[in-house]
C-alpha cells in the first residue's frame, strides 16, 4: 500500500514537473533561414567566419543503454522507460542549448573569448589567467568554479543590469567586447534561436549539395518549403523522432540587421566567442546546473554521469565555422571525422589512415588532397532516406572506430605496464639470444631452425622498419610520443608507466635489437635455402608493407607455440582460462615484437586523439561540410589567389616569363633542414634555406616561385632526408625493410628491397638527399630538378598538377549566392513556377513578386509571423489578400502607395493594417 | 584448534555486513548497509541499517577507457589482496568520494547487463559465494572513476589492487 502510494506521488510529481517544464523551458520554434551557396573559394573564405546556423547532432546510445540497464535493475518495463529516457535526454540537450542562448542574448551571461591571444579585444583577466593556468587536456577545477559562479548569477531572478554588476565582480567583463548586445539584432525581433528536428536532408539544405542555384534548384526549394512537414518536425515532437539512437536538429540564430556592415562586423568579432561560450556552458550546465534536475527529470542524476562530449556534436550548417581557424594537430584530427560519414567507410576502413596502426597523420590528407570537392554532397547525405539513417551510420562508424582504438590502446598500456617493468631491455636481449641459440648476441654460428630463422627475420624486419636510426620511415614520427601527454591524461587511472617511459623502453630495446641485427652475419643466418614465410609478420606490418595482400598468421603461430610451451609472461588468469587473450608474451621475440605493436598503438591514438576523445570537456564542432576550413587555416589553399592573380595580371605574366628562364636547376635547398620539419616554399625562400642560382636575384626567384607554384608556396612541406644519392626519384618507396636503396655500409647489412628477398647492397652514396615531400606515398609523375654541383634535390609532386587543374576551373574566385526559401516558395505561389527572369533576383537573396505591394505584404508578414505566404488571391495598390502557411483563413493587408511625381509610377508601398482571422493571431512572433 | 575455529567463527559472524546498491526513481544511487551485528557498521549507521547516497560519477555512463578497463579487467588486472579491517570501508564512506561497481552496474555499457561472464569476473574477487561483490573505487578530483580500493564480499572486505608485474605468471625470474 505504502509502495503504491509512493509510486502515485512520484507519477503525480513527474506529471507536474513535465507540465511546468514546458513553460519554463521549451524547445524553440523554427523558421527557415536564408541559404548561403558558396563556390569552393568562397567556402574557403567563409571558413574564417562564425556560422549562424548549425546542426546539433545527438547520439543517445550511452544514455539509452544506461536507462535500459536501470529499468532492468529496477524490474521496470525496459522498453517504455528507455523510450521515455531517450526523449528526456534529447529534450534536456536541446532545451539547455536554448537556455544558454537566451541567457547570452539577454546579457545574463558574458561571452568568453575563444582566443585569448587576440590583441584588439578585451580579454577578461581572471578568465585569461585561468585559461593560461589550465593545462590542455586536464580537468580544470578553476574553470569549473569560474563557470559555476557565472551560471549562478545568470540564473538569479534579477534584472540584466543587476546581474551585469555582479558579473563584473567575478571578472572585468567589458560591455562592448564581452556581451552580445540585444541591439545587435533586428529591432522589435526577439533574438530567439530557432530549432527543428531534421527528418531528412532536402533542397532546404541545397547549399550543401551544389554551388550556383539554377531554376531547377529554386523550384525544388520552393516545393520543399511547401512540404516542410516531411523534412522537419518540432524539436519537442518526440513522436516524429522515430530513431532511438540518434537525432539531428537544425538550429538557427536570429538574423542580424541587414545592410548594416557594422553589425555584421560585430558578429564576425563575437560569433566565435558565442559558440565557444555555448560549448563551454553546455558541458558545464549539463553536469552541474540545478536546472538539469527539472529539464531531465527523473533522469537528471543519471544523465550527469554521461560523457556528453561523446554524445553531442555541433556542426556548422555550411561553409562557416564555430571556432577560429587554426592550423594545429587537434583541429586537423577533429576534422578527419568526415571519414566516418562516407558510405564506403566500412569497405575502406582498412585503408584509412585514421584506423591504420602506422598512420601518417591528419596533416597528410591536407597535402595529398589539396583541392577536394565541396558542396556537392561530399558526405553522401542524399544516399540516406532519413537524416537519422545518415547520422546513425556516421555515429556508428565513429564509435566503432573509437572502440577499436580503445582496444588497441588498453592492450598497449597493459603491455608496457607489465613488460617494461618485468623484463629490462638488457634482460630481454639476453632472453632473445637464448631463443636464437646465441646467434643474436653471442656470435655463435649455430644453424637455426626454419621457425627460428623466420622469427629472427620478423624481429629484425619489424624493428628496422619501425625504429632503425637511419632507415625507419616512422622513427621520426614516433618521437611525438616523447612529449605527448595524451595517453597519460586519457588513461591516468590504468597506466602504470608514462608514455615517455614506454617510449624510452621501446627506443632502448630497439637500439639494441637493431644493433644486434646489424651485426649479424646475414648470409650465414639466412642462407640460400631460406625461404621467408611472409605471413608470420605482425598484422600492422603486413598491412603497411604488403598492403594486406595476405592475412597475418602471427596470432596462429603464437597459438601453435602455446600448445606445447608455457608463455613467458601471462596474467594469473591464464592458468584457469588457457586463453591466448590472457598471455602477455608467448616468448622473448613475441615480447619484443609486441613492444613495437604497442608503441604504434600509442602513436596512432596520439595522432588522432582529437577525433575520438574530448579531454577538455568541450563539445566538438568539426567543420564537417567544409574541407577548406583546415586547408585555408594551414595555407594549403588560398581562396584569394586567383582573384589576386587576375587583379595583378602583370605579376602573373612577369612570373611566367621569369619561370621560363629558370628551368631546370633553379631551386635547391640547404642540407640543414630537419626531417619532418613543416615549412613552406615561401618560408624556405624567406629564411634563405631555399637556394637558387646566384645569377638570379632573390626577388625574382620569389616571384617565379609564387607564380609557378601558386598557393603551393604556402603549403606545408614535410622535409625528409634519406641517404640515397643514387636514386633520387624513388627514395621513399617502402617495399621492404629498408628505405629503397640507401646504403653506405659494407657487406652483410640487412638491406632488402622487399621483405621476401634479400637484395645485394647498393653502392655507397655519401651525400644526403633532401626532399621536400608534399605527399610521401602516392608519389606519381614526379618531376625532379637535379643538379649535381649543388647536391640537394627538390621534388614537386602530383599536388602541383592537381593544383593547376584546380586553378583552371571557375571555382577559385570567391562567389556566393543567397536564397531565402520563403522567397522561392512565394514566387512559385504567385506565378505557378519560378519565372526565368526571377532567378537572378532570387539568388541574390531578393524576393521576386513583381509587385511592390505584394513584396511589402510579404515583408510585413515575415516580420510579424513565422511561416510564409502560400497563395495570393488579390494584389492591388490598396490591398493584398493572401493565404498563409500558419493560418487557415485569408489574411488581408491594407496598403497605401506613394508615386513618383513625374512618371506617376508606384515608388513604394506600405502596409497600413492587417486583417487576420482571430484564430491565427497566436502565430505572431 | 577448537579455539582457532571458535575465533574464526566469531570473526566471521562479527563481519556479516551486507551491502547493496540501489537506485531511486529519480536516479539517485544509494548504498544500503545492513549491519547484522557488525560493530563498525552500527557505529557508522547509528543502528542496524542505513543508506548513503553515492555521488554522481562523472563520465561513468560511457564506454570510456577507464570504464571499459574496469569491467574488462575485473578479476584479471584488478585482483584481490589482503583482507582489510572493517573500518577501512567506513573511512572511505566518511570521505564520500567513492564509486561502486558491481556486475549489475548500470555503468556497464560494455557488456550485456549482468552477463554471466561479467558476474564471474566480479565473483573472482571473492572466495565465498557472494553473488554480487561490490567493488569500491576512489572518486578522483574531477569526479571520475579513480583508483580501485576494495571489494565487499559476504565474508569480509578485501583489498583490491591493480595487477603488477611481480603478480604475473612467468617462466623467467623477474627483474
Amino acid at each position: 500500500m505504502v509502495v503504491k502510494l509512493k509510486q502515485l506521488i512520484f507519477i503525480t510529481t513527474l506529471f507536474l514537473i513535465l507540465g511546468t517544464s514546458a513553460n519554463e523551458f521549451s524547445t524553440p520554434q523554427f523558421d527557415l533561414h536564408e541559404l548561403e551557396f558558396s563556390n569552393r573559394a568562397k567556402c574557403a573564405v567563409e571558413s574564417g567566419k562564425p556560422t549562424k546556423s548549425a546542426f546539433l547532432m545527438v547520439s543517445n546510445v550511452d544514455a539509452a543503454k544506461a536507462i535500459y540497464r536501470l529499468a532492468k535493475f529496477q524490474g521496470e518495463d525496459a522498453g517504455e522507460m528507455t523510450k521515455r529516457g531517450i526523449n528526456r535526454f534529447r529534450f534536456s540537450v536541446v532545451s539547455l542549448v536554448n537556455l544558454i542562448h537566451d541567457t547570452l542574448t539577454s546579457k545574463h551571461l558574458p561571452l568568453l573569448p575563444a582566443d585569448i591571444t587576440i590583441a584588439d579585444k578585451h580579454i577578461p583577466s581572471r578568465y585569461k589567467s585561468i585559461m593560461n593556468t589550465c593545462r590542455q587536456g586536464e580537468y580544470c577545477e578553476q574553470l569549473d568554479d569560474y563557470l559555476a559562479d557565472l551560471w549562478e548569477i545568470a540564473n538569479k531572478n534579477w534584472n540584466a543590469e543587476t546581474k551585469k554588476a555582479y558579473l563584473s565582480k567575478i571578472d572585468n567583463f567589458h560591455s562592448r567586447d564581452n556581451y552580445l548586445n540585444s541591439n545587435d539584432y533586428k529591432r522589435n525581433t526577439k533574438p530567439a534561436m530557432t530549432c527543428a528536428y531534421l527528418k531528412r536532408f532536402s533542397p532546404l539544405q541545397a547549399h550543401l549539395f551544389g554551388t550556383k542555384p539554377d531554376k531547377f534548384a529554386l523550384d525544388s526549394i520552393a516545393d520543399a518549403v511547401k512540404n516542410q512537414s516531411e523534412k522537419y518536425a518540432n524539436c519537442d515532437d518526440f513522436d516524429a523522432q522515430e530513431n532511438l539512437q540518434v537525432a539531428a536538429y537544425e538550429i538557427n540564430l536570429p538574423n542580424l540587421k541587414k545592410g548594416n556592415i557594422f553589425i555584421e562586423e560585430k558578429w564576425l568579432k563575437k560569433g566565435f566567442d558565442y559558440w565557444h561560450t555555448m560549448k563551454l556552458f553546455l558541458s558545464f550546465a549539463f553536469r552541474k546546473a540545478p536546472e538539469m534536475d527539472r529539464l531531465a527529470f527523473p533522469f537528471g542524476n543519471l544523465f550527469r554521469g554521461i560523457n556528453l562530449e561523446e554524445s553531442v556534436m555541433l556542426v556548422p550548417n555550411g561553409c562557416r565555422s564555430m571556432a577560429p581557424a587554426k592550423c594545429d594537430g587537434d583541429r586537423l584530427a577533429l576534422n578527419s571525422i568526415r571519414e566516418f560519414a562516407k558510405k564506403d567507410f566500412a569497405s575502406n576502413a582498412g585503408k584509412l589512415d585514421i584506423l591504420s596502426e602506422t598512420p601518417v597523420g591528419p596533416d597528410d590528407a591536407l597535402v595529398e588532397d589539396m583541392i577536394p570537392s565541396v558542396n556537392i554532397d561530399e558526405l553522401e547525405l542524399a544516399d540516406h532516406r532519413t537524416t537519422s539513417a545518415w547520422l546513425e551510420k556516421f555515429s556508428g562508424n565513429l564509435s566503432s572506430s573509437r572502440a577499436l582504438l580503445k582496444k588497441r590502446l588498453i592492450k598497449a598500456i597493459n603491455h608496457f605496464s607489465f613488460v617494461s617493468k618485468a623484463i629490462s631491455a638488457d634482460d630481454l636481449m639476453r632472453k632473445l639470444d637464448e631463443q636464437f641459440d646465441g646467434v643474436l648476441l653471442s656470435g655463435k654460428r649455430t644453424q637455426l631452425s626454419a621457425r627460428q630463422q623466420n622469427e629472427l627475420y620478423y624481429l629484425c624486419g619489424e624493428f628496422s622498419f619501425s625504429q632503425h636510426e637511419k632507415w625507419s620511415f616512422i622513427r621520426g614520427n614516433l618521437e611525438i610520443l616523447q612529449k605527448a601527454k595524451f595517453v597519460d591524461d586519457l588513461a591516468s587511472q590504468i597506466a602504470q608507466v608514462t608514455t615517455n617511459e614506454s617510449f624510452n623502453y621501446f627506443m632502448s630495446l630497439g637500439d639494441k635489437i637493431n644493433q644486434a641485427c646489424y651485426n649479424l652475419r646475414q648470409h650465414d643466418v639466412w642462407n640460400d635455402e631460406f625461404e621467408l614465410n611472409r605471413e608470420g609478420f605482425m598484422p600492422w606490418y603486413t598491412k603497411k608493407i604488403y598492403e594486406n595482400k595476405f592475412r597475418s598468421k602471427h596470432g596462429d603461430n603464437i597459438r601453435d607455440y602455446l600448445r606445447s610451451n608455457q608463455p613467458l609472461l601471462a596474467f594469473p588468469s591464464y592458468e584457469r582460462s588457457g586463453s591466448v587473450d590472457d598471455v602477455i608474451c608467448a616468448h622473448s621475440s613475441d615480447c619484443a615484437r609486441k613492444t613495437v605493436e604497442a608503441t604504434l598503438a600509442l602513436y596512432s591514438a596520439t595522432q588522432y586523439a582529437s577525433t575520438f576523445w574530448s579531454l577538455e570537456e568541450k563539445i566538438k564542432s568539426p567543420d564537417l561540410f567544409n574541407p577548406y576550413a583546415e586547408r585555408t587555416a594551414c595555407k594549403v589553399y588560398d581562396p584569394w589567389f586567383k582573384t589576386r592573380s587576375l587583379l595583378f595580371g602583370f605579376l602573373w605574366d612577369m612570373g611566367q616569363a621569369a619561370a621560363s628562364a629558370f628551368v631546370p636547376g633553379m631551386i635547391y635547398t640547404k642540407a640543414d633542414l630537419q626531417p619532418k620539419m613543416v615549412t613552406s616554399f615561401k618560408q624556405l625562400v624567406s629564411d634563405g634555406k631555399l637556394q637558387y642560382d646566384t645569377q638570379y636575384t632573390k626577388q625574382s626567384v620569389m616571384m617565379s616561385v609564387s607564380a609557378d607554384f601558386g598557393p603551393l608556396t604556402g603549403a606545408p612541406c614535410a622535409v625528409s632526408i634519406n641517404r640515397s644519392a643514387n636514386n633520387p626519384l624513388a627514395p621513399l618507396r617502402f617495399t621492404g625493410i629498408t628505405a629503397g636503396a640507401c646504403s653506405t655500409r659494407e657487406n652483410h647489412e640487412l638491406n632488402v628491397q622487399s621483405a621476401s628477398d634479400i637484395g645485394p647492397n647498393k653502392g655507397s652514396g655519401s651525400s644526403e638527399c633532401v626532399a621536400c615531400f608534399l605527399n610521401f606515398e602516392s608519389v606519381s609523375g614526379a618531376v625532379a630538378y637535379h643538379t649535381s654541383n649543388v647536391g640537394p634535390t627538390f621534388f614537386i609532386f602530383r599536388g602541383l598538377y592537381n593544383l593547376y587543374q584546380g586553378l583552371k576551373d571557375p571555382h577559385n574566385i570567391p562567389r556566393s549566392w543567397n536564397v531565402h526559401p520563403y522567397d522561392a516558395a512565394e514566387t512559385k505561389a504567385r506565378f505557378g513556377e519560378i519565372p526565368k527572369n526571377c532567378i537572378r533576383k532570387l539568388i541574390k537573396g531578393e524576393s521576386c513578386l513583381q509587385s511592390t505591394c505584394a513584396s511589402a505584404a510579404s515583408d510585413y508578414l515575415r516580420e510579424k509571423m513565422h511561416g510564409y505566404i502560400t497563395g495570393f488571391t488579390k494584389i492591388s495598390n490598396n490591398s493584398v489578400k493572401v493565404w498563409h502557411s500558419l493560418c487557415n483563413g485569408q489574411i488581408e493587408l491594407i496598403t497605401s502607395v506613394s508615386r513618383d511625381h513625374d512618371s506617376n509610377e508606384v515608388k513604394s508601398c506600405r502596409v497600413r493594417k492587417m486583417l487576420i482571422p482571430r484564430n491565427c493571431m497566436g502565430n505572431y512572433k | 584448534m577448537k579455539f582457532i575455529i571458535f575465533t574464526l567463527l566469531i570473526f566471521q559472524s562479527a563481519f556479516a555486513l551486507d551491502i547493496e546498491t540501489k537506485w531511486t526513481p529519480d536516479t539517485k544511487k544509494y548504498l544500503h548497509l545492513t549491519c547484522n551485528g557488525n560493530s563498525e557498521c552500527e557505529k557508522f549507521c547509528d543502528g542496524n541499517y542505513c543508506k548513503m547516497q553515492e555521488r554522481v560519477c562523472k563520465n561513468c555512463v560511457s564506454s570510456s577507457i577507464e570504464m571499459t578497463y574496469a569491467f574488462q579487467e575485473m578479476g584479471r588486472s584488478y585482483i584481490r589482496g589482503e583482507r582489510l579491517d572493517d573500518y577501512f570501508i567506513f573511512d572511505l564512506f566518511y570521505t564520500r568520494r567513492f564509486i561502486t561497481l558491481t556486475s549489475r552496474s548500470i555503468y556497464n555499457l560494455i557488456e550485456r547487463f549482468d552477463s554471466l561472464s561479467l558476474r564471474r569476473r566480479f565473483q573472482a574477487l571473492c572466495n565465498d559465494d557472494t553473488k554480487y561483490p561490490v567493488v569500491f573505487f576512489k572518486q578522483n578530483e574531477a569526479g571520475k572513476l579513480g583508483e580501485v580500493q576494495a571489494v565487499w564480499c559476504e565474508d569480509g572486505i578485501y583489498e583490491v589492487n591493480q595487477l603488477e608485474f611481480h603478480d604475473l605468471d612467468t617462466t623467467i625470474p623477474l627483474t
